[in-house]
């Protein structure tokens, strides 16, 4: 008992971890304006128009590097990216499999 | 005879009412509807006492009702200014200003930059349709849904010369100049582009690029004129290649029109093996050259689909096309920019405008049915690129290109380069000393250059900009690039940016870029220095 509640725990940091660097590294290279954007878990990337193309590539790349995981092209959906959550999961997923 | 843009979709409704004109995010309009609305559009643009000859920018994401709005525009007389939504609030007050809008036609996703400029703007617009609620917005807003056929609509008399819309591009001063075109320009190109592209009702064509890009023309007046149906694609699907290609299989695009980089990322990222895209009939592409390699494995990738390779400056809007129906063999082809098309004149000249010899390098001139009026309130500048010359012994206006082109033995014309620092990125025209104007006005900085620099991650050009500081300034290239995205186009914004000490010069003492580039491509494989 003791040792899943651990787990669920590790599982749950894991996910604020990864969700934490995401932001932080979106904020870093592609905010317009700091103070100006509000930036979260469930913020819009698309609509917002933060991410244009280039930056979904750079994007991509930061997440295999950081995450050591391979993203394949049939991945990179609107689906997966639409927000930091969608992303997370789409990670939990790959990173389970 | 038609004569007007707006007569496109009055005809069309007639022939064929419950065709599907224009289609985006699920939604579609009819001709009939589409008619409808931008009569209904028109006739309250009438109301607000906007009149023939003002303008009315169009400032949304990709829907059904930019088609709207377009075509309500144009039949009002108005001319219509196509914003991008993507704009720094200080570059969109910029150009608001410019063409001192009387109406702003958006949707609630553009609300939080209105609010931000809206104070700001001096000459308020009289009218904001497309919002849900006023708020902050302190003259008439008003929704979509009540746009209604409350009002009638009394068709203005208009002659083909009437202005019908302005697009902005990047200008070398730091302003964007607004490229003015009317209702005879942007007919006589709908017309030859559904004429050269054999463009007929059953096609279904997709809108790549945004209304504010010149190629959007083709969809939105060529498909409209022989009653095809055209797919608005949402911007979200631009930045995904998976998504693109289903969103192809799934509507069934048969035309196709973008910049080259969208197609190599759809080559590349599309993950195309999983896809049918046989609808597709017909692919074209311009803006800029398409790497041969990988215009081949594209083309092998759909073998029942031409090719064809556009050129035009946005002044012109097309003047020459070259058709590819096999794959390139050998990667160091050059694909040819083509011949001269229909009620158009070309001319090869040197820089005093005297013909060069056939075979010769030369800057292109065109004069075409389907060019520009001139720059939107900016006499200057438009002098600067028209010249009259004899031609057959009558005098002709031509508009200066600025791409420097060779005739090749077949009557082919092949694109050399620019004559002056306008470079493209991922088919943007982006001139480095805009940029290179933007960043000097920041306080701190002493002098700048920016060049190009080739990426091999996306194979594509990318900008960057190299920073000498004032004494006892203190920025950081990161402050610096933050400052440059508030003020100029998302895809203009410089990769890089690297502050140093000093500059390779010329032994007349300018500014020597190439050397520049040298020095600092070798450092510049990583993120900001």
């Amino acid at each position: 008992m003791i040792g899943r509640v651990y787990c669920e725990y590790i599982e749950m940091n894991n996910e604020d971890a990864m969700e934490d660097t995401l932001i932080e590294y979106i904020k870093t290279e592609f905010l317009r304006d700091e103070s100006a954007t509000e930036l979260d878990a469930e913020t819009d990337l698309l609509l917002s128009g933060l991410l244009d193309s280039l930056g979904v590539m750079r994007l991509v790349g930061f997440i295999e590097k950081q995450f050591n995981v391979a993203v394949p092209p049939q991945d990179v959906t609107i689906e997966n990216f639409m927000t930091i959550n969608t992303l997370t999961s789409y990670l939990e997923k790959k990173l389970a499999a | 005879m038609t004569q007007l843009l707006s007569q496109i979709i009055e005809q069309s409704a007639q022939r064929q009412p419950q065709h599907v004109a224009f289609r985006c995010r699920e939604r579609s309009l009819t001709y009939a509807e589409l008619n409808e609305q931008a009569s209904q559009l028109a006739a309250m643009l009438q109301k607000f006492g906007i009149e023939p000859g003002d303008r009315v920018a169009i400032y949304m994401p990709k829907a059904v009702e930019m088609a709207v709005g377009v075509y309500g525009c144009l039949k009002a007389g108005v001319i219509y200014v196509a914003v991008d939504p993507a704009l720094p609030v200080s570059r969109l007050k910029c150009v608001l200003e410019d063409a001192e809008v009387a109406a702003v036609l958006t949707l609630d996703r553009q609300r939080k930059q209105l609010d931000e400029i809206w104070r700001e703007l001096e000459a308020k617009p009289r009218v904001v349709v497309g919002l849900s609620s006023a708020d902050n917005i302190d003259v008439d807003v008003i929704a979509w849904d009540a746009v209604d056929a409350e009002c009638r609509f009394f068709p203005p008399t208009l002659s083909e010369n009437h202005p019908a819309y302005i697009i902005y591009t990047s200008g070398s001063t730091g302003e964007p100049k607004g490229i003015l075109h009317t209702h005879r320009s942007g007919l006589a190109y709908a017309r030859l582009a559904a004429e050269t592209y054999e463009v007929n009702s059953t096609d279904r064509l997709g809108n790549f690029a945004p209304l504010h890009f010149d190629q959007s023309t083709f969809e939105f007046f060529s498909g409209p004129l022989v009653g095809a149906t055209t797919v608005l694609i949402p911007e979200e699907h631009m930045r995904f290649p998976a998504s693109l290609a289903q969103l192809i299989e799934d509507e069934q695009l048969t035309i196709w029109y973008s910049v080259p980089f969208a197609l190599v990322q759809l080559l590349l990222r599309g993950a195309l093996e999983t896809r049918d895209l046989s609808s597709l009939r017909w692919v074209l592409y311009g803006g800029e050259p398409f790497p041969v390699g990988y215009l081949s494995d594209l083309m092998k990738r759909l073998p029942a689909a031409t090719f064809s390779n556009v050129y035009g400056p946005a002044e012109v809007n097309q003047c020459t096309y070259f058709n590819l129906t096999q794959p390139p063999e050998c990667v160091n082809t050059s694909i040819p920019i083509g011949r001269i098309w229909p009620e158009t004149k070309g001319l090869i000249v040197d820089d005093v405008n005297r013909p060069v010899a056939r075979g010769e390098v030369g800057e292109l001139l065109i004069n075409s049915s389907t060019m520009m009026t001139g720059y939107w309130n900016r006499p200057e500048l438009t002098d600067r690129v028209m010249v009259d010359l004899l031609s057959n012994g009558e005098s002709v206006r031509f508009f200066r290109t600025g791409d420097l082109v060779r005739e090749l033995d077949d009557g082919n014309l092949e694109f050399h380069g620019r004559s002056d620092r306008q470079i493209k990125i991922r088919g943007n025209r982006v001139e480095l000393d805009e940029i290179q104007a933007v960043i000097l006005r920041l306080p701190g900085i002493l002098t700048v250059a920016a060049f190009a620099s080739f990426d091999p991650a996306t194979n594509d050009r990318r900008a960057v900009v190299a920073v000498i500081l004032s004494e006892h300034a203190e920025l950081s290239a990161n402050e610096i690039l933050i400052e440059t995205r508030k003020r100029l186009p998302i895809y203009a914004v410089p990769s890089e940016v690297i502050i140093t000490e000093r500059f390779p010069q010329t032994t007349s003492g300018k500014t020597d870029y190439i050397a520049l580039e040298k020095q600092f491509s070798a450092t510049t494989a990583g993120g900001v220095a």
